[in-house]
């Protein structure tokens, strides 16, 4: 070790780290690191596969092991999801030490992430939709809601001034899942929300968080940022997706610095409809036991999990929680943009998911609610090879079956 | 590399089990998959939404929206559930040969 340190240590390297790293909390909280391991101890992967170590790439860190570092692996098979945090006596954010070490130090990742951010920056949305076929896509899903509730005044809003929220989409939603739109906008149908969707920016999600790179995470920041000014709404609203809240609540602090704008996750206007009493929903249209998937962007980054409880409750008839639950549940094992990092780390994605098919099996729920689009891809392929006997659901695929149409008040 | 073998022949595909190469596909590499994603027999209709993918996909090098799907085939969103029941992405691209789409699906 001592020849190691003598050879090779690059005493600056920590102080790079430091500087390079895009965060709101304090980022001299690296210096506070015991190397203690208990990051390791949490990290639920530990044992499960190689390269699982988060105490060693922190101690490469802190000795100015520049290529160590680099070549660590754990670089790419981290899903960067924030269960090390949670046990490290001093709050070092290993997540956000990861991050930066993939977009700042001249590091390529493996799979086709960087195509999705190259899609998103160049077409605007990363299934290189075109605006035609999006606002077809929105038109068409508008006469289907229509259809469905009798009302020639159920409406997706696009470009709508002044409305009182901008809705992002997940492109998939868009591209492959039109039905998801239908079951969203009944929900704001019903309500009598006042929103509006955008025609030029309107995809949620962010694989910058993903990949690290800063410049870029920025555009991307900004063309939402600017739609929320000219279409002068009130607030943000994001789709169920994980990273895409993560990424919409984080990115106006640390990449654009805009004077604040409210962001939300839909999950939040379903408790706010519930408390003004304006969402009505009968439970007993979902009779089996569910369960929830903490998506680690939603509730470790961002406290979500007391929401997502309230607003399950109040859908299903008996909701079973998963061991262990909230801020201390596993990853799905695809997080990080992991899904996007190819073969190579697929077997690392597949080792990751046996934990949550265990996880699943073991609360004897045959329904997964999953209120993320990126933990919904992984926990798909993680039932399938596992053999696992469940089936996932949105939160909005429990609510829109489940509206008390009779007790609609608003809007009508 | 992970290959499928398909009546004699080795095929490519990722590590998703998608085709690596669309022009290696045959109609028996449709049957071969259709069991996994939950289809006894392939039908006409079937076989009309996978040759529809296929000439879309070699035409622009992408797949359809779903929303074009539907349109040019005469199916309804459920219509194409009703075939495909792991989706149009998963089950009725991974039929047609096409290679798994990036991003986020």
């Amino acid at each position: 070790m001592a020849e190691l340190l003598l050879n090779n240590a690059d005493w600056q390297f920590k102080n790079e780290v430091l500087q390079k790293m895009c965060t709101d909390k304090q980022r001299l909280d690296l210096y506070n690191c015991l190397t203690c391991g208990m990051c390791s101890a949490g990290c639920p992967y530990n044992g499960v596969h190689d390269n699982s170590d988060p105490r060693l790439i922190l101690r490469e860190i802190s000795l100015g092991l520049r290529d160590k570092v680099l070549n660590n692996k754990l670089i790419w098979t981290c899903t960067m999801c924030g269960r090390c945090t949670v046990e490290c006596p001093m709050g070092v954010d290993v997540s956000t030490v990861i991050r930066t070490l993939r977009g700042n130090f001249g590091l390529t990742s493996p799979g086709f992430l960087q195509d999705v951010v190259n899609a998103q920056i160049n077409t605007g949305n990363q299934m290189e939709v075109t605006k035609e076929e999006y606002l077809d896509t929105l038109e068409w899903m508008e006469e289907e809601l229509q259809a469905e509730v009798g009302d020639p005044n159920a409406k997706i809003p696009v470009d709508k001034e002044g409305a009182d929220f901008l809705f992002l989409w997940d492109p998939r939603e868009v591209k492959y899942y039109p039905q998801d739109i239908q079951s969203i906008a009944k929900i704001f149908w019903y309500v009598g929300a006042n929103w509006t969707c955008s025609s030029q920016w309107w995809d949620a999600t962010h694989y910058g968080l993903f990949n690290g790179n800063d410049e870029e995470s920025t555009i991307l920041m900004k063309r939402i940022g600017d739609e929320v000014k000219r279409l002068k709404v009130k607030e943000l609203v994001v789709t169920e997706c994980g990273h895409a809240t993560r990424a919409q609540k984080w990115g106006p602090k640390v990449w654009t610095k805009d004077p604040f704008y409210p962001v939300k996750s839909i999950i939040e206007k379903y408790k706010e409809w519930f408390d003004e009493g304006i969402l009505h929903v009968d439970p007993t249209v979902n009779t089996e036991p569910v369960t929830l998937h903490d998506p680690c962007n939603m509730v470790r980054k961002e406290d979500m999990g007391e929401i997502l409880r309230y607003v399950l409750k109040k859908v299903v008839m008996e909701f079973r929680d998963m061991t262990p639950s909230g801020k201390y549940n596993y990853c799905c094992g695809g997080g990080g943009g992991l899904l996007a990092l190819g073969k190579d780390i697929q077997p690392y994605r597949l080792a990751k998911g046996k934990l949550k098919a265990d996880q699943i099996t073991a609360t004897g729920c045959k329904i997964v609610a999953c209120p993320c689009h990126n933990c919904w891809d992984q926990l798909t392929d993680t039932i399938k090879h596992f053999k696992v006997d469940a089936r996932l659901a949105h939160l909005h695929h429990l609510i829109s079956p489940a509206l008390i149409l009779e007790k609609r008040t608003k809007g009508v | 590399m992970a290959f499928i073998e398909v009546s004699g022949q080795q095929i490519e595909v990722d590590e998703d089990g998608f085709l690596l190469n669309p022009d290696t596909w045959t109609e028996d590499v449709a049957k071969y998959f259709c069991k996994e994603e939950g289809i006894d027999e392939l039908n006409d209709d079937h076989w009309k939404v996978i040759k529809y993918l296929r000439d879309y996909f070699f035409q622009f090098g992408i797949a359809p929206m779903v929303r074009k799907l539907c349109k040019d085939t005469g199916f309804s969103l459920k219509g194409i559930y009703e075939l495909f029941p792991t989706g149009p992405a998963k089950g009725a691209c991974k039929l047609a040969g096409l290679p798994k789409p990036t991003g986020c699906v």
